[in-house]
């Protein structure tokens, strides 16, 4: 693998909650416009390695790389301006402000970017995720799927080199699903950056991504091109229980 | 032309400004109708200004950061020592009674202790530690300044001259524009980006971090600012009192009465201590001839119906009346 690619690189994680090892030394790269698919079964450590990447939480061992740089340990908001954004499992907007001010401070907060002033930035974004005649109302007036929209958008408005999706399907509708799906494709062919997928419809991630990754009980157990990880009979126990004897 | 200015006065933002200015003008001519030396209603008007500038500063980190201080009695009292020990050790060299470097100093001591004891503070997660830790603080300084008796003159504390004192109209006006100045320095801070980040900080801290909210640097700055005007506060308090001592400036009413009167007016809104200040104030004033002193408890547990039964303030009262009409 040309290591020159690579933007995001954990080395050998570990993390614990009291007696519950819940990484055990993760290795995980992720290229330069890379979307890579990170599933699991429930309770595998999908969204702690989220949390340990964006510094919610500090790794017990090992060690992240981003554009060649350690950040381990670097406060979230300085995570954030090194061009690492996110969205939450459990959405979490600005509830009581506007659609536009939400993305407006993710834009102006985010991170220095000279070409383009904060406004103009909030804006674009919300074009791309098809929320501008909302722009005025309150976050909380929004369904489900509009404020996860929101928080895409928000991920986006900083202009980041890796973004973190942290199950954005979960609880939409097909419909809304559809839509989803169309909206990461817009932007991935406006925009370059890399895209860490956390998801439970597994067939969305073997569809949509480049590479997928498994976790189970915090353990890497497979790591490759959709169709290879399908086929590996890891993965496979994994999600359907005990292979037949 | 009557129907541009009345739409101009009906835009929300304008609407604050023009109450305020217009306030402001109907105060600031007030003296010229009564008795300033001898009637109460200046008094109490002076009073009601002191609580807006400390109001104003808990409604900042409170109110609009979501940070629960308590600490704005040992802000006060700081303030008003602070006044105090620069005139009686001759330390600026200059006028001291009303002097403006003096009090500025004076809201710049407490800005000084809200940075060291914020940081560590502010950087915990949990509001709890906030809270408990600056009511601790409070405390300390009431023991520090009891034990210090070289500097602070103990129990008895400190007396400033008081044969300066020529008229009530210095403290009117002084608090008059130390109440514009609180409002507009609250009002210019959260319309600006600085409130943008206080508000998402109040709404959710660790998604306002990840969108690279600097959150430790806007918590500690909202909660300088509300010391700062509680200092000035105290500093202008300290020119009335002329005897300064735990008792009077460190009191815990000067903590739970702004508290009270943020929540009562409306907390996080602009207007809301203003409108709790002189309701608050004018109840206070008609208590106290019949308690002497509010105890403390009593605000306290008036604090805590106020939120339970009014958790939006006076201001929010009206959204809630036309909700209820829906
Ligand atoms: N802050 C925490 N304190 C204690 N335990 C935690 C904490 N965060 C996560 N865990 C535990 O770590 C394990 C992994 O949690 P995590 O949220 O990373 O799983 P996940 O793969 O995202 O699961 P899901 O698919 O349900 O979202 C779980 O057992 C969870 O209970
Ligand atoms: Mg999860």
């Amino acid at each position: 693998m040309d290591s020159s690619n690579v933007v995001l690189r954990l080395d050998k994680i570990c993390k614990s909650f009291g007696g519950l090892q819940v990484l055990v030394d993760l290795d995980m790269n992720v290229e330069r416009d890379e979307m890579l698919g990170l599933i699991g079964p429930n309770g595998a450590g999908k969204s702690t390695v989220f949390n340990v990447i964006t510094s919610i939480y500090r790794p017990d061992r090992g060690d992240i790389f981003f554009l060649g740089e350690k950040i381990t340990g670097l406060a979230p908001h300085k995570v954030c301006h090194r061009g690492i954004s996110r969205t939450y499992q459990l959405v979490k907007t600005f509830l009581k402000m506007t659609v536009l001010e939400n993305v407006m401070l993710a834009s102006v907060y985010g991170g220095k970017h000279p070409d383009k002033g904060t406004m103009e930035r909030a804006l674009e974004t919300l074009e791309l995720v098809e929320l501008t005649p909302r722009k005025d109302i309150l976050a909380t007036h929004l369904t489900l799927s509009n404020r996860r929209l929101l928080e895409i958008a928000m991920a986006l408005a900083s202009m980041p080199v890796l973004t973190l999706l942290d199950e954005p399907m979960a609880g939409l509708t097909t419909v809304e699903i559809h839509k989803l799906l169309e909206v990461i494709k817009r932007a991935r062919d406006e925009r370059k950056f890399s895209i860490i997928w956390i998801e439970h419809r597994v067939d969305a991630i073997l569809d949509f991504c480049d590479r997928v990754v498994v976790l189970d009980y915090g353990v890497k157990i497979a790591d490759g091109k959709p169709d290879e990880v399908a086929n590996d009979p890891k993965f496979i126990e994994a999600y359907l229980g005990e292979p037949a004897a | 032309m009557i129907d541009k200015i009345y739409s101009y006065i009906k835009d929300k933002r304008h609407t604050n400004i023009f109450f305020t200015v217009l306030g402001a003008l109907i105060f600031a001519i007030i003296p010229l109708f009564t008795d300033v030396e001898a009637s109460y209603l200046i008094y109490f008007l002076f009073l009601t200004f002191i609580h807006i500038v400390i109001a104003q500063g808990w409604n900042l980190i409170a109110g609009y950061a979501g940070q629960i201080s308590l600490g704005q009695n040992a802000f006060f009292g700081l303030g008003a020592y602070t006044t105090a020990l620069i005139w009686l050790h001759d330390i600026t060299k200059t006028g001291y009674y009303f002097d403006p470097v003096v009090m500025i100093l004076s809201g710049l001591a407490p800005v000084v202790l809200a940075i060291i004891i914020g940081i560590p503070l502010l950087s915990r997660l949990r509001g709890d530690y906030f809270a408990f830790g600056t009511l601790g603080i409070g405390q300390i300084i009431i023991v520090v300044f009891l034990k210090a008796r070289a500097i602070t003159g103990g129990a008895d504390g400190l007396h400033i001259p008081s044969t300066v004192y020529e008229s009530m109209m210095p403290y009117y006006y002084t608090g008059l524009l130390l109440a514009l100045f609180a409002i507009a320095v609250v009002y210019f801070i959260t319309r600006s980006r600085i409130g943008f980040a206080l508000r998402a900080i109040r709404e959710d801290e660790m998604s306002a971090a990840s969108h690279g909210v600097f959150i430790l640097k806007y918590k500690v700055l909202a909660f300088a600012v509300g010391a700062f005007l509680a200092g000035i506060a105290g500093s202008l308090y300290a020119y009335y009192l002329f005897h300064i001592n735990p008792d009077s400036v460190l009191n815990m009413n000067w903590l739970f009465y702004p508290i009270l009167m943020c929540v009562l007016g409306g907390t996080g809104t602009i207007m809301g201590p203003v409108i709790g200040a002189f309701f608050m104030t004018a109840i206070f004033s008609f208590g106290d001839v019949y308690f002497a002193q509010t105890h403390p408890i009593v605000s306290g547990v008036l604090i805590i119906l106020v939120m339970k039964f009014m958790p939006t303030g006076i201001i929010g009262l009206k959204d809630r009346i036309l909700s209820r009409g829906k």
